[in-house]
């Protein structure tokens, strides 16, 4: 019998909103991971309801949206004993608004389920795990045309437990910067999927 | 007539001192002090500096070592000490610390009734080591102040070793949930950790200072899998210095440490139970069974016929292999207690083969827990009574009413020839 792979990138289907909104960020991060490291990754992600157990099998999960989020009870106490275990969510603003509905019922319910976000330093250990990111999260080029909240974010938001992060919140809308064919990396003079790789092997690895 | 009355005078003076001597507390006749254990500190004193040729020992409470090595030091000054006991109960309760952050106290106790045990603050618990050939254990997680253990009239003080200082763990493996985990976990514990994580050629992600693999640096080392690195050249060297080496899985297939694993290892199993189990949780997990197992290495534990952990010794360190693979899904995909469950698991697992620092083996207190035992070491055995000579003289009867006697025919014979 054949092991599983190391890693298996894991979209979180939540009840309301659209869970769905970046469905070419799991591909290309799946290829960045497979390009850069020799972390065996399984070559296509899964998707899975925040409501279900097996949620407990991926141990970092990826959650977007544009619209209002509204946990269910369930949802909300599966998410709060997934990250006492130890598994780590990347939620990440599709709107890249900070008046958005996104975020503002995004960063209540995991409050409400979790803890209050609080400004993630640029020096964590999450910007040198692989790739080193001195000035913090990478600026997205949404931040730089001024859509959304019309705001570069200098900071990620999270909750830690000790010192692991057990949710990364990114105002700075990765999910339109990464939500492109792999394919096309070969147009960009600077992969700009780096920093999820860092994000995934901080969490394989803290 | 005179003379008549100074010998009845003198007479009872005689009788009078006589009877004063007697009356001293713990002095009977023949050149012998009987004394009860409770009184020992009030009469130690007296004890020592008495020239009397035996001493005996009425063990109503257990002698404090103070005084039983008091009553030694008595005995090989020359004074012949016995002791006797109408009802004493055999009692010997052993403190051990897990070699843990924090290590857990397991007190082993033996007795043939029921033994209290309490710390400075309460009691902590009752066992009942029926038999006593086997005995009971009580962990106990952080006694405060002195432990101690009583059964009927005996009482034991328990010494508690201080906790071993460790040294970090390092874990030795490729990026992926095993190491994030494993890492948790002992973390979790009180572990200090450290990792080296193979993420790309020529890229690790290192925990900690990335220094000489050594038993003066590291306590144990954790091997998750065949992807040992830079430091793999040192790990067999570390062992037989006295290292701790723990192989996961599949790392004993990696040539470095394969010379000195316990075993070989099988083709991969899945889980035999798709839940992890409260009991027996390790039944889910993915198993490489052990197989080829070395004429020293030693059964630890398997999972019907296969054996899933072995260890043996390596020079002055010790090897445990642990068939098991993906440990972490028992962290997240276990029961309630499974975080908690996992945590102390791997705990265990490197504690059993953690090395401590020489220092430490020496700092282990007195046996104090075995009162009896210490008591026929430092004065022999009981003697089935008291002996005669050591037995208590009360005055005799005909004392007081000869006295009496004496002085009233004194003072009459005076009246008697109109003398006052």
């Amino acid at each position: 019998m054949s092991t599983a792979p190391d890693f298996t990138f894991c979209t979180v289907q939540y009840d309301s909103g659209d869970w769905d909104s970046a469905p070419l960020v799991s591909a290309n991060l799946i290829d960045s991971v497979a390009r850069y490291t020799s972390i065996s990754v399984a070559p296509t992600g899964v998707t899975v309801p925040l409501g279900s157990t097996e949620l407990f099998k991926y141990p970092l999960a990826y959650l977007t949206g544009h619209l209002p989020v509204r946990f269910s009870d369930l949802e909300r106490r599966m998410l709060r004993e997934y990250c006492d275990r130890g598994g780590m969510l990347f939620v990440d603003d599709h709107n890249h608004d900070v008046d958005g509905v996104f975020h503002k019922s995004a960063v209540e319910e995991i409050t409400r389920a979790i803890a209050p976000l609080k400004e993630l330093a640029n020096t964590h250990a999450l910007y040198s795990s692989f790739f080193k990111f001195e000035d913090g999260p990478p600026t997205t080029t949404h931040e730089l045309n001024g859509w959304g909240d019309n705001l570069v974010h200098k900071h990620l938001l999270a909750v830690q437990r000790g010192d692991r992060i057990a949710v990364l919140y990114s105002s700075k809308d990765y999910s339109s910067e990464w939500g492109y064919h792999p394919d096309n990396k070969r147009f960009l003079s600077i992969d700009n999927t780096k920093f999820g790789v860092n994000i995934i092997v901080y969490a394989l690895t803290r | 007539m005179i003379r008549f009355e100074r010998a009845l005078r003198a007479a009872s003076f005689v009788l009078i001192a006589f009877a004063i001597w007697r009356a001293r507390p713990g002095v009977g006749a023949a050149n012998s002090i009987r004394v009860r254990a409770s009184s020992l500190g009030r009469e130690m004193p007296a004890i020592q500096s008495t020239s009397e040729q035996s001493l005996h020992i009425d063990i109503d409470v257990t002698p404090t070592p103070a005084d039983r090595d008091a009553l030694a030091a008595v005995a090989h000054a020359g004074t012949h000490v016995s002791w006797s006991a109408a009802s004493i109960t055999p009692l010997a309760a052993v403190a051990t610390r897990g070699r843990e952050p924090g290590g857990p106290v397991r007190i082993a106790v033996a007795s043939a009734a029921e033994v209290s045990l309490s710390d400075g603050l309460a009691a902590l618990d009752t066992v009942r080591a029926a038999g006593a050939a086997r005995g009971s254990t009580v962990t106990v997680g952080a006694p405060s102040g002195a432990l101690g253990a009583r059964s009927g009239s005996a009482r034991a003080p328990v010494g508690v070793p201080s906790p071993a200082p460790l040294h970090p763990v390092l874990v030795l493996g490729r990026a992926g949930w095993e190491a994030k985990f494993v890492v948790a976990a002992l973390e979790e514990q009180g572990w200090s950790v450290e990792q080296r994580v193979f993420v790309a050629p020529g890229a690790e992600v290192l925990q900690g200072a990335a220094g000489a693999i050594d038993t003066s640096r590291y306590s144990a080392i954790i091997a998750l899998d065949t992807t040992l690195g830079t430091a793999g050249a040192s790990i067999a060297r570390y062992v037989r210095d006295g290292g701790g080496l723990v192989l996961l899985g599949i790392a004993a297939n990696a040539p470095l440490v394969r010379p000195i694993a316990p075993a070989r290892i099988g083709e991969r199993r899945i889980g035999t139970t798709r839940a992890f189990d409260i009991a027996e949780p390790t039944n889910a997990m993915a198993l490489y069974p052990l197989e080829s197992l070395r004429g020293d290495a030693l059964k630890i534990a398997s999972r019907g016929s296969l054996l899933t952990v072995a260890a043996r010794r390596e020079g002055a360190g010790r090897v445990l292999q642990a068939g098991f693979d993906e440990t972490w899904r028992w962290r997240m995909q276990g029961g309630a207690d499974a975080v908690a469950a996992h945590r102390a698991w791997w705990s265990r697992i490197v504690a059993s083969v953690a090395a401590t620092p020489l220092a430490h083996a020496d700092e282990s207190p007195a046996a104090e827990g075995a009162p009896l035992a210490r008591l026929i070491d430092a004065l022999g055995p009981a003697v089935a009574a008291a002996p005669e000579s050591a037995a208590p003289r009360r005055l005799p009867a005909w004392l007081l009413p000869v006295i009496l006697l004496f002085l009233l025919a004194e003072w009459g014979s005076r009246r008697w020839r109109g003398a006052r």
